[in-house]
């Protein structure tokens, strides 16, 4: 090649380096007279979690749209949410986060959803020191070691301890079946629930996993119906939930005998299921239908009003008490320094959210949950009229 | 014994809609040497369709399944069109990748028209539970076993008495000698992927009244597909078939006698074995086809 060429090309290369590193600078601030406060919600915004994604996020900007819409925080600025999709994949989970807090530079993350995105998440928020309020990752043990991770809804443990408890000790349930989705969450679940059933004297006839996005669960479903139990316990996806109901209803299963988390709660239901979840047990933290306390009540209007077509629920909830308690954290710091955020959120006590009083446990989860037993009636999610308190032996 | 039997019918029901899926594939793929990855999304359109038909438009539902299976005949008419014909004798990990690409931009479109909810689309059948001999069903899988039957009967014979099933078979064989004896080979890759692409929306209007629609479910059905079709040997119909029946068997007893968590890996196991004894395939006699 000749010296001219080389020179040539050189002089492009350098030209277009140039340009790459300028374009990499970002906008500038110019005349941005907003200097909003940036939190990164992290949800499945695709995949099969995606409606819960969806009424969750929908929690968050109710709570987000009363702040800006009244004055915004800290002298007037407002909160500005950027949103990001993890698939309900802890490997996108990680990217989405990490993208939030280094490049969108936000003071706080609310999320993820699923619990094997947490385990991963919550590692990221852990080394930038950004505060993280999780948006169900309901799984034991997540808080413990982890600073920077707080949970406002409930864990497995608060949720199904007491509920179990109540099944088999006060509901005489003693011939148990578990059926749990192989994923971090089902397998969580399916452990306590054996063990508190045995720890009361129930007898534990079958345990058997599923992968999630299977579609048939006849084979399943005739063992258990062989085993004949008064009691099967049921962690499952709204999908999968809807599945399980109607092929139990094909082979002849009363669908009285389910008693559920997850999917069998989402109002929902009804609409996949098509009736055949009539008669199914779930322990409700966030019973829509009969809200007592004023945040509850105010959610479920303002549910309504703004998105009509979803029935108002636990999903709405947690998510509005956990993008309040951040909020809360935010204006009683008095600033939108991550750490002095992050020490605000585990000082919470006596915040009125829509699930009870939030106050957070030296570890960083929320102890202010109450269970309500429900059970499905002619489609709509009906109060037993049962209230156990969780976290309590 | 009882329970053996119920667990062999549900085997029989599933693969008979495992087996929709997989001959319209092995079709495509021995008439048109195409490895169609987008099959398994023809599947989720078809019972889209039926969603749209139904449940938006409110038509009378066995029009409704009329209209899916005419649109998923047509869909698949503009993508040979679009997307298979003009990558025609380049490589065949040409055609593979368009069809991965083709793929993703389905599924991703219906969920971005649909939603990623999932939909139920209520059936005239409903899960009435029957019983007989003391095996349990509902009518409606009883009403997908037949159709799926009847229409492998009917393609069946639409493949070897008819003029267009022979030139099908003829390109099948030897591409350069149908073109010598006059085949209009245009019309007949129109017509081969028309009927396989109708079979894929077929399967997804049987089956989307019994589970749940939503975008990504062409994924799972696609890949067992592909298992099905390697192992009854690749453009072999009756092959597929057998294969079929034989992965929705297994795949039933597997998961009602060891673990419904096992259930992928017997399956996938079961096709590894199938393929060391028989390497070409189930059903074929002769060299195995170089793909």
């Amino acid at each position: 090649m000749s010296r001219t060429r080389i020179k040539g090309k050189s002089a492009a290369c350098f030209l277009l380096s140039l340009l790459f590193t300028l374009s990499l600078a970002g906008p500038s601030s110019g005349a941005e007279a907003d200097n909003p406060i940036k939190i990164g919600v992290c949800m499945p915004i695709t995949g099969p979690a995606a409606v819960i994604a969806r009424d969750s996020i929908n929690g968050v900007m109710i709570a987000v749209d009363d702040v800006n819409n009244s004055g915004g925080l800290l002298g007037g600025r407002k909160i500005k949410i950027i949103k990001e999709d993890d698939g309900s994949q802890p490997s996108q989970g990680v990217s989405a986060i990490r993208k939030l807090i280094t490049r969108d530079k936000v003071v706080g993350v609310l999320g993820n959803l699923n619990s094997s995105v947490c385990i991963a998440t919550r590692n990221i928020c852990k080394e930038y020191n950004i505060p993280q309020l999780a948006l169900g990752c309901s799984m034991d043990s997540l808080v413990e070691g982890y600073p920077y991770f707080f949970r406002v809804n409930t864990n497995n443990s608060f949720q199904s301890v007491p509920f179990i408890r109540w099944l088999v000790k006060d509901q005489g349930r003693k011939r148990i079946v578990i059926l749990y989705e192989n994923t971090d969450w089902g397998l969580n679940l399916k452990d306590i629930s054996a063990q508190v059933a045995q720890k009361y004297g129930a007898q534990i006839l079958l345990q058997e996993g599923y992968t999630p996005g299977s579609s048939d669960y006849l084979p399943v479903l005739s063992n258990i119906k062989k085993a004949d139990p008064d009691l099967i316990l049921s962690a499952a996806m709204i999908t999968e939930a809807a599945i399980i109901s109607r092929q139990a209803r094909e082979l002849g299963i009363d669908r009285s005998l389910i008693a559920g988390w997850g999917g069998w709660a989402q109002t929902d239901l009804h609409d996949l299921a098509d009736g055949a979840e009539e008669g199914v047990l779930i322990a409700d933290i966030f019973p829509a239908g009969d809200p007592q306390n004023p945040a509850a009540k105010y959610l479920v209007e303002e549910v309504k009003k703004r998105y009509p077509d979803s029935q108002p629920n636990v999903y709405h909830a947690q998510s509005y008490d956990a993008a309040l308690t951040l909020i809360n954290a935010i204006k009683s710091a008095g600033s939108d320094d991550p750490q002095r955020i992050r020490d605000a959120v585990a000082a919470t006590d006596g915040l009125q959210g829509s699930l009870g009083k939030i106050k957070m446990d030296p570890q960083g989860q929320n102890l202010g949950i109450t269970i309500y037993p429900s059970r499905w009636k002619n489609g709509k999610l009906e109060l037993t009229g049962v209230e156990i308190v969780a976290g309590e032996e | 014994m009882g329970i053996f039997i119920q667990q062999v019918v549900n085997g029989v029901v599933n693969g008979g809609i495992y087996s929709l899926i997989a001959v319209g594939l092995t079709m495509i793929f021995g008439v048109l040497d195409i490895i169609n990855f987008a099959h398994g999304e023809l599947y989720m359109i078809g019972a889209y369709l039926v969603f749209v038909f139904a449940v938006l438009l409110k038509l009378p539902f066995a029009l409704a399944c009329v209209l899916s299976l005419l649109g998923g005949a047509a869909l698949g008419v503009i993508l040979e069109r679009v997307a298979f014909r003009p990558l025609q004798g380049r490589p065949m990990a040409n055609q593979l990748i368009a069809s991965m690409g083709l793929s993703i931009v389905l599924a991703n479109g219906s969920a971005m028209i649909f939603s990623p909810t999932p939909r139920h689309i209520p059936s005239p059948f409903r899960d009435i539970p029957l019983e007989v001999w003391g095996v349990n069903f509902s009518l409606l899988r009883v009403l997908i076993l037949v159709i799926s039957v009847a229409i492998i009967v009917g393609l069946t014979l639409f493949v070897n008495r008819t003029w267009i099933g022979l030139a099908m078979r003829t390109m099948a064989q030897d591409l350069t000698t149908s073109y010598l004896m006059g085949i209009d080979t245009r019309r007949v890759r129109q017509i081969t992927f028309a009927l396989g692409s109708a079979l894929a929306a077929t399967a997804g209007v049987l089956v989307g009244p019994l589970l749940v629609v939503e975008p990504h479910m062409g994924g799972v059905a696609v890949l067992k597909a592909f298992a099905i079709v390697i192992m009854g040997g690749m453009g072999n119909i009756p092959g597929a078939i057998v294969a079929a029946l034989i992965l929705g068997v297994a795949e039933s007893l597997a998961a009602g006698y060891i673990g419904a968590g096992f259930k992928e890996v017997i399956a996938f196991t079961l096709m590894i074995l199938i393929l060391l004894v028989k390497p070409s395939g189930i059903l074929s006699f002769g060299t195995a086809k170089k793909v």
